[in-house]
Parts: C-alpha cells; structure tokens; sequence
C-alpha cells in the first residue's frame, strides 16, 4: 500500500504551507504516528504525523519550502526503494509529469485550494510569460475561485519551464499547471490545459462533477423557469404615454385589438379596469372612422412579406369541398380578421368584386356583413399583376400578388390606424395563415 | 486498567477492542479525507473518547437507543454502524446512511437504534428522554442513551429533561463525555461547581468514571443499563476523558487553550487503545501477532470502504426535494 | 345538525384518535386535571388516565424535545403549548429537530407529532400572550400548518394531524374556543392541502385564516348590501397551501384581499398575494391586498388593541375601494 505525503490544508483559507523540516529523511522508516515533519501556515506550526507505517521515500520538498496546499512531498512505500527518479534529492525536484516525456524537468505547480468548498479554479491569467526566470514572491498568475480573484505567487526560484493551462481554463485543484526548473530550459512548453494529457491521467480524482448544490439550484430553475413566451401572446405595446391599466383589461384589449392609448385620448379617467372595456372599443372604433378622413399626408407604414403558396392552394380547394358556404374570399377574410383581431370586418376585392366579411375564427362562421371594414385584402392571385403596393385607405390595406412561387403580401396603412411593431405583429400573423392555413384551425 | 469483577469472555474483550481500533482508523481517514481537501465541509473528531463509546454501547442492545453529538462518529461505530455507510455519508454519497442529506454531523442508523447525531449542542437531550418515554409507555424494556459533551451541561434543556426523567423514573442514562474542554474553552471556565452534582440535584444517582478505561465504563454501564431497564433509572455519567484534536479539524493552532505537553501526555500514557491492548496481552486474551494482525484487517476495511465511497455516485440532483414530508415524493414539484 | 363550542370539538378530536390508537398521547403544562387553562382537555385524564395525558413542568423546551423523542420512537404525541407566543421557546426543538429529522435521516426517521397552540389578539393579554406566529413556523420546511377557523374544521384537522407522520402545528384561536358551530356526530376528517370556499362570489374575493374567515364572511355580507359579490375562501392549512382553488378564484374575480392576523410584513398575507400575482397576473383587475396584523407588539390597552387587527369593517372599505377602481397607491 503506497501512501502519499501531501502538504496538507490546515487553515481556513491557506494555499501553501512552509515546511520547516523534516523529522525523518529518504529511505528512513516510519510506524504510523511519528512526527514526519513539521510546518508553518497562518502563523501555525504543526507536527505532521505519519498516516501509515513504511518506508518514507520520494522526498519532493526541502526544508524552508513553501509547498501549495495539496501537493504530495513524499511517499510512504512498503519499501525503502524510492518510486521516482529523483536526480536532485537535496533541492527535491521531481518530474512533473511522468505521464508526459515532452515536458522539462521542474517542480510542478498546482491549481491551489483557495475556498472553503472548491472543487477547480478559473486560470484569470499569467503573469510571465514562458522561459521567464521567476522569483519566489513574482506573481506567477491569477486565478478566479468563490467569485474571488487571487494572485499566486510563484512560491520559488527558477525559470517557467511550462505553461500547461492556459486564460479561461477551468482546473480541477491539485493538477499541475506549470513547471519551474532551476535552470533556464531551451524550448519551453506553452499549452492549454484541456490539451494535457495529465488531465485523464489521474485515476484517483472523481470525474469532475459539479457540487450537488449547483445541480440542485439547476434543477430548481428548470421546474421554475417560465415557458418561451410566444410570439402571439406579446402585448401590444402602447402608442404614446403611460397608461394605467389593469393586467386583466391589458390582455382583454390585446386580445381585441384595441389601443389602451385612444381610449386615454378621451380622457377618460386612469386607471382602467375591465369594466372600461366598452369605453375601450368606442374609443378605437371612433377613431377608425375618423381616420377614414384623414389627409393623404400623413405618415404611411408599409410592410411586405414573401410565403409560399403551395399550403393555402391546397387548402380552399379543401375548404371548398368540406366548408359550408366557404370561398377563397371567406377563408382570406377569416385569416385577415383573426390577425388583426376578435370580431374584425373584412373587405376582400378579388377580380373587381368587393365582398364585405364578419371575420371569424371559425371558418364556416366567416359570413358575408355589411359596415366599414377593419381591413381591405386585394386578392391579386391569377392576375399578371407581379408587384403591388396599393395607397392607403380608411383601414389598413393588404395586396396579395403572386411573384414567380411566392406569393408577395404587402401592408400599407396610415400610421394613425395602424403603425410600427403593431402592424408588423398583424402582418406576420396574416402571412403564417396563408403559409400554413392549419395555423389558423388551432 | 481496572480489572473487571466479572470475568470478560475473550469474544467481548477482543470486541471492545475492535471497536475502538474501528472508530480511530475511521477517524484518521476522515481527516486525510479533509485534509486531502476530498470530505466536503469540516468534522469533528472522537479520536482519544473510544473508550466512552465502545465501553457504554457494548452494554446495550441493538434495540437500545443512543442520541450522538457533533462529534458522533464514535457513538455511530460503536452501535454497530457499517463503514462504507458512513464514508459514503461524510463524502455525501447516496450510499450514505440519509442519502448523503445528513453529513458528517447528522449520521443516524435507526437499524442499530442510533437516533441521529445532533449539531446543535445539547439538542439531543429532549429527544433521548422522549425516547425513554416511549420505552415505559409501551413497555418496551429499551434502554436510552444520551451522548453529550462538558460543554452542553451549560444547555438549559438538560436541566428541564433531566427534571422530567427523574419525576418520571424514565430508562434514560445520560452520558457527559467531559474532555475538558468546551469548544476552545477549558471547562473548569464554563462549568461552576461539580457536572455530576447537577444530576443529583434532581436525585438522579450520577458517577464519575475513567472514561479512557474500557473495562471500566463497561462494566458500570452494564450495571446501570439492568437497572434503568427494570425501571431504576434514570442515571447520570460523568466520563472523563479528551480529545485528541482540536474542536474540529481545522482547529490546528490551539496552543492558546491547551498545551502540546497535556496533549502528549494524554496520547502516550492514557490512551485507551494502547491501554486496553496492555491488558488484553497481560490477561492472555491475544498475543501481539493476533492483534497487529486486527489492526490490519480494520486499516485495510477502512481504506476499502474510503476508496468505495470515493467512488461512490453522489444522489440524483431529484433528491433535493424528497424527505421533506413522509407523504409528498418531491414537495416542489 | 347539533352544534358544539371549538374547544369541544377538539377535545371531541383526541378523545376518538386516543381510542383509535394506543400511541396517542397529550404532552403539556397543566393539560391532566387542570384540562389546560382554556378547559379545552377536561375530562381527558378520567378516561385515558395520568399515562397518556401527562402534567409537564414549565418547562417548553423539555417537552418538546421529549415530544420529538418520542415520535421518533413510536408515539403520537400531541404537545400542547397553552399559548402560541411560547413557540419561541421551542423554536430549536421544532425547527431544528422535528423539521429536519425526516430529510437530515434521508427518510429514515420520522416524527409524527402535533403541536397544538394558539393565537389570536384582543383578548386584553398584551405582547407576550397575543401573538399570531403562525408565518414563523410556515416558514421552514418540513412542517405542516393549520388552521381551523371554526369547530367543525378544528375536529376535522386535528384528527386528520394526528394521523400524520409528519410534524404538525394546529393555531386555534383562542378567542374562538367558546364559538360554536355544525359538528356531525358521526366521525370525519379534514384533507389537510384543500381549501373550502365558504361563499361563492364574482367581483372580488377574500381569502382569510382562522378567525379571520369569519372577519371575510361578514364583510361579504356587509358588500352584498351595497351590491358588491364577494367569495371567501378559507385555506384551512397554509402547508400546504391549496394554490389551486386560490388562484382559481383570483382568476375568476379579478380582484382579491388576503386577510391574516399575523403581522402584515413577510406574513402569511404576503406569501398568498405574491402566489396569487404569480400565477393570475393577467386576469387581475386591482392589485391583490395584504391585510394583516399592525407591524407593532400587540398592546394592552383595548383602545389601541383593537386596531392593531384586521376587522370586517376595513375589509368592507378595502374591498368597495378595489371594487370601484380606486388607484391603490399604498394599501
């Protein structure tokens, strides 16, 4: 049974440890118990004592050093046989990395335990760059751990011989990543830390697992966290100032269609309520109508969308056979309603026919209306017509040309009416029914 | 060493010896586990008390109760628990024995009738009583023990427990556990007057015991566990013993209230391993082969059980919110 | 039906659940001969004897902590502190013990306990003995809390905490225990985690604990007169809490007020409307309303007692308020 001799983490936040000497030296043989050495940490000596009975080898820290918390500094063998090549025992270097034969001979550092529960750290950044000589008190690099940013210094004198992690890595505590040599070493090595191959090559160490406090906060989010948010259900977002509405009123006028503002227009006393919501509609219906008057002048949105026309063909021809009542007319009615709105009036001239449609969600109760549309559809399908862009009218106005295997709708309307984020949410909503008319069943 | 007016068999003396070889080698892993930066958290360790534990436990049945401190891995080995259990337990495994939701401070083993560790001091007092409660109540001839420290004597609870077990001749023995020092404070500074003088101030019969004397806190626990179960109790021990480390493991620099010498002393010439191993070889119990030979078979158990319980997985993240309530799988959910 | 005071109704509770099970025992000061000072346990000690309605000493903590021993062990015991303000004495015994035994043991242990108390002000006992502490306790994890606000949910609760394996806290209202109300005769229990809706109603609704239902009732009968439709809703336990039906009625009305007599801030009424604004948001119509205790130590004198705690009145004016729309800067 092989023992490691680590330097061990006495206090409470203590990255290294001095070893002020050693009780027993290479080879010597120790019983469980007996003082191996002594060190110096926060101020705190300690006699270290042997964890099991054998034979002390492999001495890889001398007295005076100051040893990351961590590190093996020796071994307890079943015999007096030193493990590791050791071409220097009296200043203890040892090869860093066995596993590695490219890799200059040095004392390894290691990615030290800094917090109190720390499981890796987060390399910030080096300090030197390889081949530098580097003194005991140089900062060698900085590293990120419990949200805190430490500088480590190198801890001894020599030459960075390697660099094995690289900014932005994440090491597990204890792996090595660098070598000091005591001599200035030709062609240093500079790596990332995920291209070691040190970081498979120690069995010991548990797969690195994430504490069970951050799977357990993961988890906790997800059974929490709110669903996508989708694209229909946005509220449309007032025109104008402030208004001071209900959350209930909010989401009954988005689903009408109306504009919290025109109704703050009149005046009429904030905050709003549900009990407002028939103030709410003459407001909107009111300023329809007057914007049917409006001067050709003022400001005009325009909006245009490219879809398919494969889904839609084959579904009026379904529609035609199974639909009561229904035409091409009432099924574009009825997915022009339903993207503006609940209970929108539709004009649809196709052919130089005009018919004026109650839109419905339900397609068979899509029927032929009197009254000021809410919207007007030019149905310009089958004409030589490639292109379109009609003036606006007393309601929005949407074109439907065909354009080589596209199909081109185009919104104009004036931006009293209907502007912006709002005209572009009913502009989409109109173009995913005729991309995909299942859309609008359900 | 005292020697027993009853003749030990060799089976109960060579387990009493075993059982406290069990509780220093599980306590020298778990602080190379901490040490080796390896057990979540910190622990406190029962190095040095063995004899307490192993010497009242190996007086009790498996149905007998035990409540257990903070420094509750001794009272754990020595009512019969299993080490890959606890490791799993210290390194938060799911193999542990609560599924890696207690930790070091919280082990409970119900199957041996150990009731839980307890980190609040003194918090375990009301729960040994109730526990001696229900034995009278249903009449179950269980005997409660009641493991606390010097410095949980200054708890109120203990003295409202104790009031309630005397006026009610509860089967409940509590055992002080008094190393001297109450955290990082001697207890000649926080205890006035004498510990077991409180118990008698209820008329509940208290001794003061060696508590680093196996044989002894044995054999007076024998007696007093017969007694309490026919209804004579309650008792009171006072067991004199110490504590091999600091308050907890990474108490290192504790010169300032004990001094290395007392430490020394208390390792080399009291210790109750090297104690009791003296005596068994004297009285012919084993030879010194046979009982190196066990110190072997218990090391090579428990760097078994440490590497296992590296290994072990740690509970599914799904965990967090079972055992919250007996009757709601994931009360979150 | 035949009708019968809150305190008969529980001492009705323990008397079956102490025939049903042999486990069942009462634990607390003065709870024997004495049947505590309320008289809520008369007659107890003649039937089941000084074995299973056990006189302790004054001594909260201890009896406690022997109650949790004893769980742990095979009892059922019910512990009854004689006022809801002593719970800060035991808080390390029920917190930290009886809570977390169940979770800290990875479900091996359990501690089927029930703690029954207290609380209620104006009844002229000041700060130490008026107290409504019911959010402390709701607050850590691993207990059950109820809340009976009348005799028939007081019986029906208590039989259904005894039978729990987990640690339960019943808050009686102490002002409450001479009400009477409908109690069957034949045996019943109460679901803990279902809410009753005590009156049906479509512009606002009132969610109200313990003696705080009857607070709600009476201001729903106060705006029925002014032409307003109030629901009242009584959780019965606020863990768990019946979220579902809570929200539900929030949804349907648009409008609601939590009443409680705890302390308003991080309370019980507090918990409630954050819920209610989680999960109804956009069917509300007025911001949901806390009504609790004044955030001050109840006093003696009746003339400042008796505004520290929610009445029907204040309910009537919140509710018109939200009602009609009024802004509602600072409830």
């Amino acid at each position: 049974m092989r023992h490691d001799i680590i330097m061990p983490a006495l206090g409470m936040a203590q990255d290294t440890g001095t070893l002020l000497a050693w009780h027993k030296s290479e080879g010597e043989a120790v019983t469980q118990g007996e003082t191996l050495f002594e060190v110096e940490t926060d101020k705190t000596t300690m006699e270290v004592e042997a964890p099991a009975s054998g034979f002390l080898v492999g001495i890889s820290a001398s007295d005076g050093d100051e040893v990351p918390v961590g590190q093996v500094i020796a071994i307890i063998s079943d015999s007096a046989d030193t493990p590791v090549k050791e071409p220097d025992a009296g200043s203890g270097p040892v090869k860093a990395e066995p596993a590695s034969e490219s890799l200059p001979t040095g004392k390894a550092v290691i990615m030290p335990v800094l917090g109190m529960s720390q499981d890796s750290g987060v390399l910030v950044g080096w300090n030197k760059e390889p081949g530098d000589a580097v003194k005991q008190d140089d900062i060698l690099f900085e590293v990120e751990t419990d949200k805190s940013v430490v500088e480590v210094p190198a801890g001894l004198d020599g030459y960075l011989a390697a660099r094995l992690a690289a900014a932005g890595d994440d090491v597990p505590t204890g792996e090595t990543i660098a070598i000091i040599s005591e001599t200035k070493v030709a062609d240093p090595v500079d790596r990332a830390y995920s291209q070691s191959p040190a970081t498979t090559a120690n069995p010991e160490e548990p797969p690195a697992e994430e504490p069970p406090a951050e799977h357990a906060a993961t988890s906790v989010d997800k059974s929490t966290a709110p669903k996508k948010p989708e694209a229909g259900k946005r509220l449309a977002p007032a025109s104008g100032g402030k208004v001071l509405a209900s959350p209930k009123l909010k989401r009954l006028a988005h689903q009408a269609g109306f504009d919290l503002a025109l109704l703050a227009a009149t005046g009429h006393p904030q905050p709003f309520h549900a009990r407002d919501f028939e103030a709410l509609k003459n407001a909107n219906e009111t300023a329809h109508k007057r914007s049917g008057t409006a001067s050709t002048s003022e400001a005009v949105t325009r909006l245009s969308a490219r879809v398919s026309p494969v889904e839609l063909d084959a579904f009026l021809s379904w529609a035609a056979d199974n639909i009561e009542a229904a035409s091409a007319a009432s099924v574009i009615a009825a997915f022009a309603g339903a993207s503006l709105g609940d209970h929108s009036t539709v004009r649809i001239d196709r052919r130089g026919v005009s018919e004026t449609y109650a839109a419905h969600t339900q397609l068979s109760k899509t029927v032929a209306a009197e009254g000021e549309p809410d919207v007007i559809v030019h149905d310009l399908r089958g004409t030589l017509i490639s292109s379109a862009e009609l003036p606006p009218d007393s309601a929005p106005v949407i074109s439907i040309v065909s354009s080589g295997n596209e199909l081109i709708l185009t919104l104009t309307s004036f931006d009293s009416l209907l502007a912006g984020k709002d005209a572009a949410v009913v502009l989409d909503n109109f173009a995913g029914r005729i991309a995909d008319p299942l859309r609008h069943l359900f | 060493m005292s020697n027993s007016k009853r003749k030990l068999s060799a089976d109960e003396a060579m387990r009493m010896f075993r059982q406290m070889v069990r509780i220093r080698t599980f306590e020298n892993n778990a602080n190379q586990l901490y040490l080796s930066a390896k057990m979540p958290g910190l622990t406190h360790m029962y190095s040095g008390e063995e004899a307490v534990a192993v010497g009242i436990c190996e007086a009790l049945l498996p149905t007998d109760k035990i409540t257990s401190t903070h420094r509750g891995h001794g009272h754990c080995v020595a009512k019969g628990a299993d080490f890959k259990a606890m490791f799993c337990e210290l390194l938060g495994k799911e193999e542990g024995y609560c599924r890696g939701k207690g930790g070091s401070m919280h082990i409970a083993d119900q199957s041996n009738g150990n009731l839980g560790a307890n980190a609040i001091v003194g918090g375990s007092m009301g729960i040994a009583t109730g526990a001696a409660l229900t034995s009278k109540l249903k009449k179950t001839g269980d005997v409660a023990v009641c493991f606390f420290g010097d410095g949980a004597t200054a708890q109120g609870l203990m003295y409202e427990v104790m009031n309630m077990a005397a006026l009610w001749n509860l089967p409940v023995i509590y055992a002080c556990e008094n190393n001297g020092y109450s955290e990082y404070t001697k207890t000649e500074e926080i205890a006035a007057g004498s510990i077991t003088a409180r118990a008698e101030a209820f008329g509940i019969e208290s001794y003061q015991v060696d508590g680093q004397d196996v044989i002894a806190v044995n054999e007076l626990s024998q007696k007093l566990v017969d007694r309490a179960r026919k209804g004579e109790g309650p008792f009171f021990l006072e067991l004199m013993t110490y504590r091999y480390h600091g308050h907890h493991v990474g108490d290192i620099n504790r010169e300032y209230y004990r001094a290395k010498d007392e430490e020394a002393d208390w390792k080399e010439n009291r210790d109750p391993i090297i104690r009791m191993r003296a005596w068994l070889v004297e009285n012919g119990y084993a030879t010194e082969e046979a009982l190196d030979e066990l110190h072997k078979e218990v090391t090579e158990d428990a760097e078994n059980a440490v590497e296992y319980a590296l290994n072990a997985p740690y509970p599914d993240v799904s965990e967090v919110d079972m055992h919250v309530y007996t009757d709601v799988k994931h009360v979150l959910a | 039906m035949r009708k019968i005071t809150l305190s008969k109704a529980v001492n009705e509770a323990l008397a079956e659940e102490m025939r049903h099970d042999e486990s069942v025992i009462i634990l607390g000061e003065d709870v024997a001969e004495a049947g505590t000072p309320f008289k809520v346990l008369s007659g107890l000690v003649e039937e089941f004897g000084t074995d299973r309605v056990i006189d302790t000493p004054i001594s909260e903590p201890g009896f406690m902590g022997i109650g949790v021993g004893a769980a742990m062990t095979g009892m059922r015991p019910v512990v009854d502190l004689m006022f809801g303000d002593f719970i800060f004495l035991i808080m390390d015994q029920l917190c930290n013990q009886a809570a977390k035994t169940h979770y800290m043991s990875g479900g091996k242990l359990n501690v089927p306990l029930v703690l029954r108390t207290n609380m209620g002000a104006t009844r002229r006992s000041a700060a130490q003995h008026s107290q409504s502490l019911h959010a402390i306790v709701a607050h850590i994890p691993g207990l059950k809390v109820a809340m009976p606000s009348s005799a028939y949910e007081a019986k029906g609760l208590l039989k259904t905490a005894i039978r729990d394996d987990n640690p339960v806290v019943i808050f009686e209202d102490k002002l409450m225990y001479q009400d009477s109300a409908e109690v069957p005769e034949e045996e019943y229990s109460i679901p803990f985690g279902e809410a009753c809706v005590k009156r049906e109603g479509t512009d606002i609704t009132l969610i109200g604990t313990s003696s705080m239902v009857q607070v709600c009732e009476k201001a729903a009968e106060m705006l029925q007169a002014v032409g307003i439709s109030a629901e009242v809703i009584d959780p019965r336990t606020i863990v768990p809490l019946d979220e579902k039906t809570l929200v539900e009625s929030a949804k349907k009305t648009g409008r609601v007020i939590v009443v409680d007599e705890g302390h308003q801030s991080f309370g019980v009424t507090s918990e409630i409307a954050s819920r209610i604004n989680e999960k109804a948001f956009y069917h509300l119509d007025a911001p949901t309303t806390r009504m609790g205790a004044m955030d001050v130590p109840i006093p003696f004198s009746p003339a400042l007692e008796d505004i520290t705690v929610p009445t029907p009145e204040r309910v009537f004016e919140q509710a018109k308020k939200l009602v009609s729309g009024e802004l509602i800067d600072a409830a």
